[in-house]
């Protein structure tokens, strides 16, 4: 009689299917760290507003998959609802506009920045 | 150790080193309520000072997604839970009694990471700072796949499957800006065993002596915020250098007169949520009072922009507006007490606030100061407060004017009329 263990014989489970076991210290529970979405984009919206994005610009933000923060909420609530919230929002908080001006470089001295040739060794 | 002025823990702490202090220091406001998240910083980084061989796990600069991100990952989550462990309970704020020069958060009572440090004995001897060394793994995937709590949609087939379970979350988050925060008291420099990492005493930037490192790691462990990291090519240490040629005024293009310059991260940052600059230090360590001075008027006098993880111990010179829409205690836990004021300010900033906080990304050179010129008023705005409720707002046409360090004027900013976008309806027939 064949005495071998016949490993062929014994189930394996591959750890990506097998069943979650709540009580078992080796398994992975994610934690969630509550949080108020509808907030975040009002004041996302706000703040974008206050930096001088009106509604075209916010909603190109959000359509870029690179921003994907942003991207997440335009998943989130579908395009339309998006940007009927962000025209009820910038209707609210208006865009802010400001204007910056840089004063004209000062002038100096031309003779203390003339380059330096190097010349490589031969 | 020492015993050591901390003005963020308004106390007395343990430092393995004696008290001594810069002129200058280095700091920064970063502004994560409008980070887009676009790493551009950290590409400007990247490509000016770690783009060599051994240094391609290195992100001097990087923005990772909470409240799940972090570089290297869980940094954070890991050292509070050390510090929780060696003073169990004990990690609180006593905000009853503050001080603006001494202790403008209140004090902190609980251990910082030098204090913690020797009630966890290790059998490689003493500790100068509670600490971990992050495995390979933990700095390999920085901002990757955290923006959303279950990775990417489009990456289904790569999901966790059985043996995990995850709630569903709500999407929230906001994303954090990091560099070195120059601390005062750097767990970097304290836990050096060969005295390699040191303070300029020019600007406070603080430095690795590439020499003197013999590649130890005791800063990789000791640094709270894992900014020193560790390069096996050389076997040695590096960490942000706060670009310091720029801080010298070497840039003559953005500098023609040799003032000193913003970084290379602060001056590439498209969403203009960084301010940085130098603040000048007195006899006793503390900041001098320079109220014009646009970093000590929005960190010192108004509070809006508070350290992180100052329970630390570090005395770090980064300092965050905190996100308006994030839940408090997890705000508190990151920027301690003063979080309800400095939002409360934040969301209806009155005139000077406003003005200053226009100074952002105005110019490339360091501002030292700042002067309003008022004008008439242009209007006024809905804002939303903490609470959820509307408050009126009022803009004034006022224009704020920098100044760099040899006070000549770089720029200014004026307030305009804000544009409001009114859905189409509201327009018909309006007559
Ligand atoms: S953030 Fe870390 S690396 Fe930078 S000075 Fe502080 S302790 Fe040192
Ligand atoms: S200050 Fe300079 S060295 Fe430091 S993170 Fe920014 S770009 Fe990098
Ligand atoms: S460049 Fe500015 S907006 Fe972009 S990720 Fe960096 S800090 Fe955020």
């Amino acid at each position: 009689m064949n005495k071998r263990v016949d490993h062929n014989a014994v189930p394996k489970t591959h750890p990506a299917t097998r069943e979650m076991l709540p009580d078992d210290p080796m398994e992975m529970h994610g934690v969630e760290v509550p949080g108020d979405t509808e907030l975040m984009v009002r004041l996302l919206v706000e703040e974008y507003a206050r930096m001088g994005f009106g509604s075209g610009q916010i909603m190109q933000l959000a359509a870029d998959p690179n921003y994907t923060g942003f991207h997440g909420l335009l998943r989130l609530y579908g395009e339309e609802e998006l940007r009927r919230r962000i025209g009820e929002i910038l209707a609210r908080c208006g865009v802010m506009r400001v204007r910056a001006v840089d004063a004209d470089p000062v002038q100096v001295d031309p003779v203390s920045e003339q380059l330096v040739q190097i010349t490589l060794p031969k | 150790m020492a015993n050591v002025y901390n003005w963020q823990l308004g106390r007395e702490m343990s430092y393995p080193h004696e008290e001594r202090h810069p002129d200058w220091q280095f700091a920064f406001i970063f502004n994560p309520n409008r980070c887009i998240g676009c790493q551009t910083c950290t590409m400007a980084c990247k490509s000016t000072w770690t783009f060599s061989k051994g240094q391609e796990l290195m992100w001097w600069n990087n923005v990772e997604t909470k409240p799940y991100g972090g570089y290297p990952q869980h940094w954070d989550a890991k050292l509070l839970a050390m510090l929780e462990e060696a003073n169990p309970q004990g990690q609180v704020w006593n905000a009853t009694e503050k001080d603006a020069d001494k202790k403008p958060y209140g004090t902190f009572e609980g251990m910082t990471i030098f204090e913690a440090a020797d009630k966890k004995p290790r059998p490689d001897g003493p500790q100068q700072a509670l600490g971990y060394l992050p495995t390979d793994d933990e700095w390999r995937a920085p901002n990757i796949h955290e923006d959303i709590p279950r990775g990417t949609d489009f990456d289904k087939d790569r999901q966790f499957g059985g043996s995990t379970q995850l709630p569903e979350h709500k999407v929230w988050f906001f994303h954090l800006a990091r560099i070195c925060n120059h601390c005062t008291y750097p767990g970097c420099l304290g836990s050096c065993p060969r005295n390699a990492i040191y303070k300029r005493p020019e600007d406070g930037v603080v430095l690795v002596d590439q020499s003197r490192c013999r590649g130890y790691r005791k800063c990789v462990e000791g640094c709270p915020y894992k900014k020193a990291m560790y390069r096996p090519t050389t076997r040695t240490t590096e960490k942000c250098i706060a670009c310091f040629p720029r801080l010298e005024g070497k840039d003559k293009e953005i500098s023609p007169t040799g003032a000193p310059a913003e970084t290379r991260c602060m001056s590439a940052c498209v969403g203009k949520i960084r301010l940085q600059g130098l603040v000048k230090i007195d006899e006793d360590g503390g900041w001098a009072e320079d109220p014009k001075n646009p970093l000590y008027y929005l960190i010192r006098e108004r509070q809006i922009a508070l350290p992180l993880y100052a329970q630390f111990g570090t005395e770090p010179n980064g300092f965050y507006i905190p996100p308006r829409w994030v839940p408090r205690n997890y705000l508190q836990q990151m920027f301690g007490p003063g979080v309800e004021s400095a939002i409360e300010q934040y969301s209806c900033p009155d005139r000077e606030l406003l003005a200053v906080l226009q100074l952002f990304r105005a110019n490339r050179q360091i501002l030292f100061r700042y002067e309003i010129e008022k004008g008439d008023k242009v209007g006024e705005i809905e804002v939303t407060m903490p609470n959820g409720d509307s408050k009126t707002q009022e803009l004034f046409n006022d224009t704020v004017i920098g100044y760099n360090k040899l006070d000549e004027e770089v720029v200014r900013v004026t307030v305009e009329e804000p544009t409001f976008e009114r859905p189409a309806e509201a327009h018909v027939n309006s007559i």
